[in-house]
């Protein structure tokens, strides 16, 4: 294997100036590499995220209908025949692989928010949360340095809750430890702002001393909380912690802070429903994966048990029989064979459109840069659902529908449809991803095992 | 509205998400028998016991010993935040908390310390508020001259030392410790040289309202030397737990006032200050916020309905329903004669034209009080609650039953299962007979039997809560129905439930029980059932009062102590 040959010094300086990325590729492709993995996974770290859909995907039509398999291929292998589903991504074939065989293996009293808090945990909540971190926020919490340690975008407001589970268990991620959401941004404007205005635009006195008194005022803070620690016990301090922790975060972004050199997109103050909303939100995520702003994150589309925002012809979300189109009561319904037809087009219709805003992510990722080392040669994405088939809300056995989309800096070989001779606890698919991303970590959700790709 | 003969559509379609089998029930459903095995369906906040159920064992409780059951660091609430702040620095503040993460609730209750963690996007936010609502104060002469009290340009460093103190005090909701003082001067020092001589108060502002001593309800207390294992919460502290209770906001300087006269160091202090505060009528806003989440109201905003399949379906009627109920309960909170379990079988609203016209009743003008029609009672046949427990246009009996279950029995079902067999549904598939197939399968009827029947009592109300005698084929509806698990459990329509009901010793239990988590932001845990049953005992003794509740309440040792945490 030949070695990496672009000066160390060269490419460190690329990376310290904040990474426009497509210059780093020129310089790279420059040379016709072929280089050495390990060696590129150290200089230019794996981009990992969670990308997640809800309420599964319609996996099987019945048998002997056409359109059969419309999730998971009939074939195993680089040869096989794309799927429906997969359709909008087919594009990017060569990029991902669908794993087949994949459980979360865990059981909770309410499948969806079981499937959707062990989608990147790897175990089932309870019903006050998590039991523990998402594999996004061990990530981030190893390995995160840039200005947003990690990113968390979503689209769907907060719900009211449905049962005794906390509404967290649905409409949240992104994990920093047990009963520990760190919450998703869903407002696009106030995400542009977030990402785009919030850096120091100038150096001048003004900003410079602005910058300097937000750290004396994130001193002080750090201060009360150390005071309030000696006073308090225990179960208090848990929380004064996980304060003093975020004031940290906060602080080497403030010291960090710089000017943002890649340009933000522009930003739309249009009324959008709700695909279009999920496509923005997608899009600004993958300009602050660009601008290296953020190298770690999860992006979640919606939760399991929600309509999926209504009618919305241009995106093909069409009424059926009458009744504005629903993704969760859908997929329900199906149990009427009078209904089957048009209820399983309709959620059919649901998971394209969400493949369609993952399709448009992978576009704006991939943006600029081309060739052998383009962005997605330094990505992992962890995609998938909280249950298999939506109707069927057991998280013990339901296959989910799984891809590893990226090469995670060489590491992962894609193009495959690699379907497991049993099933695959998610857990070990989770220790196997860190590991890719570069994590230095034995065990995750108690999985000491990983998974052969 | 006049009683219509039909329905203009089939009223009933049964969410087969919401069709529950026996977890929690008495059994196991589909293949997966370990179907329960990880999760706790009654988890309570980090670290407390097993929450209160209904075969909980004996406590042994001591009159005036009662433990005060698990506390915890609790943070304020969006809500508690933007009302503390607008305390602090004068009405007409930015709503900064709008941009906050929003609160995610648990056990019914956004203020539970379970569902109100802290995060790096919270702390994010919080600077952005303080810099902003800093920059506000400082920018608004009127407003400054409020909040800081002397022009730092003019009173140098006496002014800020003052400032600070003051203000301090306010924000940290105590006397601020000389060590704090000291730290707030050498960070407002820092910006000496600035031009702008407002720069330091405007770095204090900031600073304390990101400091954990605000955003968090800190209590400390003293050990109670009789007591080990419990510490008596300080006066201060006690006037933030009565000002987050009754004023939705941090001790104003009446409390504080109060808590350093020494007031707040007894039960009968706190139970007098209550009362005066409650006399004054501050405490009607604040209290909006429990029971709106007490009776879900809070979720008809979020309400989608089509007009077509709802005729009367208006934005006009929406926000009347929700007025109506609003009125309605208030009407008997804070009416100190009234017994606040007559609002299951109250004869009266209060209605404007609109839902006048919707009842069928006439009214005098905007907002009177008029009897209802015959056909119905009390807080159950309100519009605005019959319209929550319904769903995507059609009335469940399943969501009603389960409303009055959970809100009003606080015996909720478990969630669905894993697997959900399937189920009939569709055309030429009745309510009865989906009704019927819950109760045939012994897997489905086990937690079926307390909520469809239960629901069926208001099985002729609609999605909006229109009356109808008849269905769509022109059979009369039965409104029959069965309260599994009381004594004498059949009925017939929303009349007699509302009788029933309203002689059931859990409806007032489970008042308190829900009155207890909104106070304590948890769940009840088993060493709360002495508090509980105090409170019971104190609820039916006044002829439930609310407002002797709410004293009952803040006189009692749950809320004057805490449990000791290890050091």
């Amino acid at each position: 294997m030949k070695t990496f040959r672009l000066p160390r010094r060269t490419l460190l300086a690329g990376l310290g100036a904040g990474l426009a990325l497509p210059a780093l590729d020129a310089m790279l492709t420059d040379r016709g590499l072929v280089y050495d993995a390990h060696a590129q996974a150290q200089a230019q770290p794996v981009r990992f995220l969670t990308f997640f859909i809800p309420n599964g995907v319609p996996l099987h039509y019945p048998q002997g209908k056409t359109d059969e398999y419309r999730w998971f291929p009939r074939e195993e292998g680089d040869k096989y025949t794309m799927t429906m589903c997969l359709q909008p991504i087919a594009d990017y074939r060569a990029r991902f692989n669908v794993l087949n065989g994949i459980v979360l293996g865990q059981s909770c009293a309410d499948g969806h928010a079981g499937g959707t808090t062990g989608f990147a945990t790897g175990l089932p909540p309870t019903t006050s949360g998590a039991q523990g971190p998402s594999i996004d926020q061990v990530a981030a919490e190893q390995l995160g340095k840039t200005t947003f340690k990690s990113l968390g975008v979503g689209v769907k407001a907060i719900d009211t809750p449905f049962n005794d589970f906390n509404i967290s268990t649905f409409d949240e991620l992104s994990w920093a430890g047990k009963e520990q959401p760190a919450p998703l941004r869903r407002d696009p404007a106030k995400l542009f702002t977030d990402l785009f205005s919030g850096s120091l635009p100038d150096t001048s006195g003004e900003a410079e001393r602005r910058k300097k008194y937000r750290l004396s005022v994130l001193d002080f803070v750090s201060g009360d909380a150390n005071r309030l620690k000696q006073r308090l016990g225990k179960s208090d301090n848990i929380r004064l912690d996980a304060h003093l922790a975020a004031i940290r975060d906060l602080e080497s972004r403030v010291m960090g802070a710089q000017a943002v050199t890649c340009a933000a997109p522009m930003k739309s103050g249009a009324a959008m429903g709700y695909v279009d909303k999920a496509k923005l939100q997608a899009e600004l995520f993958a300009m602050a994966l660009k601008c290296d702003l953020t190298r770690y994150g999860a992006y979640m589309y919606g939760h399991g048990g929600n309509d999926g925002g209504g009618e919305d012809k241009a995106n093909g979300l069409v009424a059926v029989n009458g009744e504005y189109p629903q993704q969760h009561n859908f997929t329900h319904e199906l149990a009427d064979p009078n209904k089957y037809d048009a209820l399983f087009k309709s959620i059919t219709d649901f998971t394209l459109a969400q493949m369609g805003v993952f399709k448009h992510f992978l576009d704006k990722l991939q943006e600029g840069s081309n060739g052998p080392d383009d962005f997605l040669q330094h990505t992992l994405i962890y995609f998938g659902s909280e249950l298999g088939d939506g109707v069927n809300h057991d998280n013990v056995g339901n296959v989910l529908p799984i891809l590893l989309v990226g090469n995670a800096g060489g590491q992962l070989k894609t193009g495959r449809h690699i379907k497991f001779p049993g099933n695959v606890p998610a857990k070990n698919l989770h220790l196997t991803a860190l590991k890719m991303a570069g994590v230095t970590i034995d065990s995750f959700a108690g999985s000491r095992e990983t998974v052969t790709l | 509205m006049p009683v219509r003969t039909a329905a203009p559509r089939p009223a009933y379609r049964v969410a087969i998400s919401l069709v529950l089998g026996l977890v929690g029930c008495n059994g196991t459903i589909g293949t997966s028998s370990d179907a329960v095995g990880g999760a706790t369906p009654n988890g309570g906040p980090p670290g407390s016991g097993s929450a209160v159920n209904g075969a909980a064992g004996p406590v042994s409780c001591t009159a005036g010993q009662l433990d005060p059951g698990p506390t915890f660091l609790r943070r304020l609430t969006n809500q508690e935040y933007q009302a503390t702040a607008v305390m602090l620095l004068g009405d007409g503040i930015d709503d900064v908390s709008a941009d906050f993460p929003p609160d995610l609730s648990a056990k019914g209750f956004s203020n539970n310390s379970e569902s109100i963690p802290i995060s790096s996007l919270h702390v994010e936010r919080y600077q952005e508020a303080a810099e902003a609502l800093a920059l506000q104060v400082v920018s608004d002469p009127v407003r400054r001259a409020k909040v800081v009290g002397c022009e730092p340009a003019v009173g140098g460093a006496t002014c800020l030392t003052s400032f600070i103190t003051a203000f301090g005090q306010r924000a940290f909701r105590r006397p601020l410790r000389s060590e704090e003082t000291q730290a707030f001067l050498s960070l407002a020092q820092q910006a000496s040289a600035d031009p702008d001589p407002l720069a330091g108060a405007r770095l204090v502002i900031e600073a304390a309202l990101q400091s954990p001593s605000f955003l968090f309800r800190v209590e400390e207390g003293t050990t109670d030397p009789a007591r080990p294992d419990r510490v008596k919460l300080s006066g201060f502290e006690l006037a933030t737990r009565l000002g987050m209770l009754l004023l939705g906001h941090g001790p104003d300087d009446a409390l504080l006032t109060a808590a350093s006269a020494g007031k707040l160091d007894t039960s009968d202090g706190i139970a007098a200050q209550a009362e005066s505060m409650l006399a004054s009528g501050v405490a009607s806003t604040a209290m909006r916020s429990f029971y709106s989440q007490w009776l879900h109201l809070q979720q008809l905003d979020g309400v989608q309905r089509d007009a077509t399949a709802n005729p009367g379906w208006t934005e006009d009627l929406r926000a009347a329903m929700k007025e109506e109920t609003t009125r309605f309960v208030e009407d008997f909170l804070w009416n100190k004669d009234a017994d606040v379990l007559d609002m299951l079988s109250a004869k009266q609203t209060f209605v404007s034209p609109t839902l006048a016209k919707f009842y069928g009743v006439t009214t005098a003008g905007e907002w009177s009080k008029v009897a209802l029609p015959a056909t119905r009672i009390g807080l159950l046949t309100q519009a605005s609650i019959l319209t929550i427990t319904s769903k995507n246009e059609a009335a469940t009996l399943i969501q009603r039953g389960k409303y009055v279950r959970d809100a009003i029995l606080c015996d909720p079902p478990p969630p669905p299962p894993p697997n959900i067999p399937p189920l009939m549904t569709g055309t030429g598939v009745s309510a009865q007979d989906q009704l019927n197939a819950h109760l045939k399968d012994p897997v489905c009827a086990s937690c079926h039997k307390n909520l469809d029947p239960l629901g069926k009592g208001f099985a002729r109300f609609d999605a909006i809560g229109a009356y109808h005698e008849t269905d769509a084929t022109g059979a009369p509806i039965s409104q029959a129905g069965v309260l599994a698990g009381f004594d004498s459990p059949n009925f017939d329509g929303p009349i007699e439930l509302a009788s029933r009901l309203r002689q059931a010793p859990e409806v007032p239990a489970c008042m308190v029980k829900q009155l207890f988590r909104y106070t304590f932001g948890r769940s009840e845990v088993e060493v709360d059932q002495c508090t509980l049953d105090a409170l019971d005992k104190s609820f039916d003794g006044s002829k439930h009062s609310f407002e002797k509740l709410l004293v009952a309440v803040v006189g009692s040792d749950a809320f004057r102590y805490r449990s000791r945490t290890d050091p």
